[in-house]
This record gives structure tokens, sequence and C-alpha cells, in this order.
């Protein structure tokens, strides 16, 4: 009997299915084993570097609100929604959130993931990986293994398309196709907030800051005290004040879903504002 | 002046400053005029405040386009704040200046 | 007359962390409009729940409005004074609505008899639906109807005598009629019945192209509290409340704008 392309349909799925194996293997796997750049543990860090480190792009937001919320450039109400007070922010994380805000009351929640937020965190976890302290995998290795996996899937779209029009069976190849789906699913989104792993050294320097006063003091001096960086190190639970804490932890939970404050039904300034 | 007479020189009075409709003898021309774009300005920072998506999407187009949708479409009494915000993001979306809505729905 | 309230701020959802510990706020004001009874605040209930007073302040019943009044909205308002236990409720000397528009801001009534007798009928309807004292406030304008036959002090006196109902003093209102309607300052804190003031509101605002505008959203401008202290010459207000609604200044600022009114309005 005449095999399609030459290869017998259980030959092909173990083929199929040690390519789509073997790609997860990489990319799971590169950015612990591969080249990274030599652990650069001497120059200190900044308070959004720590808080990259020891929580990620969420952690990293976070630290900006609370930075902004003690210096008076943010006001959160009970609810979590943070609103603009004035003010100049400092550096490219606060510039982002602060404007975020500005043009919009938000909650932690939505801050984590906006867009205009994620460009300065992303690039914080590019300088700390090329310093050797996280092993979060570069943009182009992330775009390299979309295309993989596209490429993967459209052979295996190409066999089972043939396989139909020759009314051979295709159940196994479908499920496999599905697999295929989800892994670049998952990686297209990922490639926007990658995972971060931290190196050895990565490791070592928060572990460090957690618990050493004198590793914190050859930090920035940002780290010495304030709420920011106990937000970096901690998250949202230990900012100093109990009741902003409170509202800060209301927002960044799921259910909060932004928009205006105002109650129910439309009441909102019915006649409109107040005082004339 | 009877109450009839007063509420329909208070209803010409809102009209003239609602939708540039004639005004009503007597008043100040250029009050009129200032009056009229305080009362817009107050109602695009209203809609503004309900639907905090609609300026962020339009961006410096919000202004001559909300104000483009309040001349034609002035608040009237049997809409509550909230409609006429989600009716002015519903006309937006008609003449294309808004791309139709995605997840509105899960969200309120 | 109302117990003695201090100095208070216009409670806003954006600002209730802030307020709740703000120094030196005795009590507050909400917008009617803007809440339920049955779903208030949390954090409204907390102040409330610490022993602060909350007055409800209306801003749609259209007191002046000569089409019959919407007895839902003085429902809601009264509804609200009951569940928040509040001394008295409120709202303006104004219209806002007519012939099925809706200005969704405090427009100026004719100040003559006819429309007095109108207002009168219409407070007297609301009082009936309220149980606690009601007390409407000046509000400020920007045109002037041509009609105009009474001064705003005599329209609200007549208006007191004839309903029994209190005034709130909005002083940056008086202001800004001063500057933009040719009010005399003097003369309207002259002819006030001081006897009937529920309080006072202060609110910041903004001069453009000639024109006082009383945003609620700029510092309370010194001249204004210069009108507080003339105010203060002849009565001692109950209470005074800072309304801010708009582009909110930092916790020490307002902090800072309460002080400034407690000092005007201690002797």
């Amino acid at each position: 009997m005449h095999e399609p392309w030459g290869i017998s349909g259980p030959q092909f799925l173990a083929i199929y299915g040690a390519a789509l194996a073997l790609t997860l293997a990489v990319q799971l796997a590169w950015p612990r084993v591969g080249p990274k750049a030599p652990a650069d543990v001497h120059r200190p860090l900044d308070v959004y570097q720590v808080a990259y480190l020891a929580g990620g792009h969420h952690r990293t937001v976070d630290t900006a609100i609370a930075a902004l919320l003690e210096r008076g450039l943010l006001r959160v109400d009970t609810k979590g929604q943070l609103t603009a007070v004035s003010g100049a922010p400092t550096g490219p994380v606060e510039q982002a959130v602060y404007e975020a805000v500005r043009s919009r009351p938000r909650t932690a929640a939505t801050l984590r993931t906006a867009e205009a937020v994620s460009a300065p965190v992303r690039s914080i976890g590019n300088d700390l990986r090329q310093r050797g302290l996280v092993a979060v995998a570069s943009a182009r290795f992330a775009t390299g293994v979309v295309l993989v996996y596209v490429a993967v899937l459209l052979v295996g779209l190409a066999r089972w398309a043939n396989g139909s029009a020759l009314h051979r069976p295709t159940g196994g190849l479908t499920v496999l196709l599905a697999v295929t789906a989800i892994l670049l699913v998952l990686a297209v989104t990922s490639r926007k907030r990658p995972k971060v792993q931290l190196t050895k050294a990565g490791r070592a320097i928060v572990a460090a800051v957690r618990t050493d006063p004198a590793a914190r003091r050859a930090q920035s001096g940002a780290l010495l005290a304030g709420a920011a960086s106990l937000v970096a190190l901690g998250g949202f639970a230990l900012y100093p004040d109990h009741a902003t804490s409170l509202a800060l932890k209301s927002g960044a939970g799921s259910s909060s879903g932004g928009g205006s404050s105002c109650g129910g039904s439309g009441g909102c300034g019915g006649g409109g504002g107040c005082g004339g | 002046m009877s109450r009839e007479e007063l509420a329909a020189r208070q209803a010409a009075l809102l009209d003239s400053l609602l939708t540039g409709s004639e005004a009503p003898s007597g008043f100040d021309a250029s009050r009129l005029r200032i009056e009229a774009d305080v009362l817009l300005a107050k109602r695009r920072r209203l809609v503004a405040y309900l639907r905090p998506d609609l300026p962020e999407a339009l961006g410096s187009r919000y202004r001559p386009l909300f104000d483009a949708y309040a001349a034609e479409r002035p608040k009237t009494t049997s809409i509550r704040a909230r409609e006429y915000a989600d009716a002015f993001a519903e006309w937006l979306v008609a003449r294309g200046d808004l791309p139709k809505p995605r997840r509105r729905w899960f969200r309120r | 007359m109302a117990d003695r309230l201090g100095i208070g701020i216009g409670w806003r959802p954006e600002l209730d962390l802030s307020i709740a510990r703000l120094p030196g706020v005795d009590w507050v004001e909400v917008v009617a409009e803007n809440l339920h009874a049955p779903h208030l605040p949390e954090s409204l209930l907390a102040l409330k729940d610490r022993g602060m007073p909350v007055l409800p302040h209306a801003v749609s019943l259209s007191l002046g409005g000569a089409e019959p009044l919407d007895t839902a909205r003085v429902e809601h308002l009264a509804e609200l004074a009951r569940v928040l236990d509040a001394p008295l409720a409120s709202d303006h000397v104004c219209f806002v609505r007519a012939g099925g528009l809706d200005s969704g801001h405090l427009m100026p009534l004719p100040r003559t008899r006819e429309a007095l007798d109108v207002l009168v009928d219409n407070v007297r309807l609301a009082q009936s639906i309220v149980d606690v004292p009601l007390a409407l406030e000046n509000i400020a304008a920007l045109l002037e109807w041509p009609e105009n036959e009474l001064t705003e002090e005599q329209f609200l006196t007549e208006l007191t005598e004839r309903t029994g109902c209190l005034l709130i003093i909005d002083v940056a209102n008086l202001y800004a009629n001063a500057r933009n309607v040719g009010t005399d300052p003097v003369a309207f804190l002259d002819g006030i019945p001081w006897e009937r003031l529920a309080y006072v509101h202060m609110a910041g605002g903004v001069e453009r192209d000639g024109v006082y505008h009383d945003t609620h959203a700029h510092p309370v401008l010194p001249e204004v509290l210069d009108l507080l202290s003339e105010l203060r010459r002849r009565t001692d207000p109950p209470g005074v409340l800072l309304e801010r609604d708009d582009d909110y200044p930092t916790d020490s600022e307002l902090a800072a704008e309460l002080v400034a009114l407690r000092t005007a309005v201690t002797l």
C-alpha cells in the first residue's frame, strides 16, 4: 500500500510527537541551560530591579504604585482604585504607571496587565538578564519558539488534510494538532510577560537583601527604607500603612474591574455635580 | 407670570443652552454662550467619568466628538446619566469612530 | 437649628481613604444622587460608625422648576437621611430640568414673586416627604433673568420665612455672583437671616476670560476666605464644609485648606 509522503501513519505520529516534545523541552530548558551572561553582582541594583528579582513583572508594577503613593503622586481609595494627584514621576516604570492612571483611574490588577506599563518592566528584565541575574528567555528566543510551533503546526495540518482526503484515520494526529495549538498560544502569551527564573547569583542577591541589612545597604540607598522597598521585597502586604495595604490588596484582586467607582444604577450626578 | 409661563420660559432657556435654539428674550447673549459652554463641559466630564474607556480610546478626538454628539442629542430627563454615556459609545460605534465593543458585557 | 457640626469635607469615593485619616474633619457631606441607601459604601459607613455626622446633599430635586416636583427624587433623599441618621438634608435654590431636558447643572431662577411661589410650593411638598429639616443653598449663576425683581438675599429670606427651611450659604457662590452678576456681597451678608443658617459651603474656582468659574477643582481663593471672615463677623456658622470634586490635591494640601477654614471662623 502506498503511504502518503512515504511514511506510515504511526511513523508520522511518532516523528511529529518527537518534534513537538523537543521544541517544548528546548523552550523550557534553554533559559536555564543556555549560554548566559556572567553574573555581575557588584553594580548596585535599584528598587525596581530588586522588585523584579523578588517577584517578577507584577511585583515591579506594584513597587512603582507604592513609590508613587508614598510620594503623593497617586491616591488610592478603599476599593483599590488609583487616581493621579500631581507631580513628576522618576524613571520609566513610575512614568508609565503614573501616565496610565492619569489617563484613566485604574486598580493594581489592571495596571499589572496594561500594555503601556509592560514595556519598561520588560526592559528591566532584559537588563537583569544581561547581568546574569535572571534566566528569562530573550525576546528573540521567544519569537523563535513561536515560529517553530507555527512550522510544526503547518506540517501537521498538511499531513492531516492529505490524510483526510485519502480517507485515512486521523484521530491521533487531530489530538496532537490540538496540543500544538495550545502550546503555540501559550508561547505567544508568555512572550509578553515571560516567566522569570532567577540564576544562582540572582537567587543569592534576593536572599541576601531579604535577610541582611548590610546587603540591603550595599544596594541602592532607596532600598534602605520606604514603602517601595518593602513592597519590592514582600508585595502590597508589606506596605507600611495598614489601610493603604488593605486597599492595594483589594485592588490587586482579580475581581476588581477598574472603571468608575460610583455605584450601581446610574446615580452619578443625576443633576450634575454640586454646588453650582 | 403664571406657573405655566414660568415653565415655558425655563424650558426655552434650557433648549437654547443645550440645542443652540433661539435665545429667550431679554438674556445677555454672551452670558448664554458662556453658560452653554459650561453645561457642555460639565456633561463632557461626567461622561468621561462614567465611561473612562471613551476618552482613553479617542484621545484628542474625544472632545470634538462628544460636543457634536451633545449638540445632536442633548440629555433628556427620560435617560439616566450612565445610559446617556453608553448611548454616546453606541453613537461612536455606529459612526465608525470606535470599533465594536468586544468584552464590555462581561465587565459590567 | 442644627447642632454644631464644625469643619467638614465633601465625601467622594476617590477620597474615602484620605478623608478617613485627614486631621480636622468633623463631619462629611455626600452627594445624594451618587448613593443608594441599601448599598452604602463601607468606608462611608465606617465614618458614620465612628460617630461622624454624614449629611446628604441633593443636586437634582429641581425645587425651583415650574413643572411638577419629581417626588421619587425627594423620597430618595429622605431615605438617605434616614439611613444616615442625618440631622438635616439639603438641595439648592435652582432648577435643573425643564421641557424634557436635563441641564446637568444648577440653573438660576428668575427672582420674581411668581417664581418664589413655585419654589415655596415645591419646598413645602419636599418638606412633607423628608422627615428632617431641609436646607437650601444659594447657587453660582453665570446669567441673570431679565425679569428679576428681588435681590438674592430678599429672595432667600422670603423663602425661609415662608417655608421654615434652613439655608446653606455657599461663600464661593456668593463670590462668583459678586464677580459675574453684580451681587453686592456686603448687602447679601447683611440681608441673610443668620438664625436660619445650617452651615456654610466653601470651594475653589478659577477665572477664565474675566468670568469666575466655581469649578470645585482648584484651591479656595484668598478672596473667598476673606468673605468667610466677613461672614464670621455677622455669625458663628454651625458648620463649614470644603467641597472638592475634581483634580484632587494631595492629602496635605486638603488638610491645609481645612486648617485655613478653621482659622477663618475661629476668633
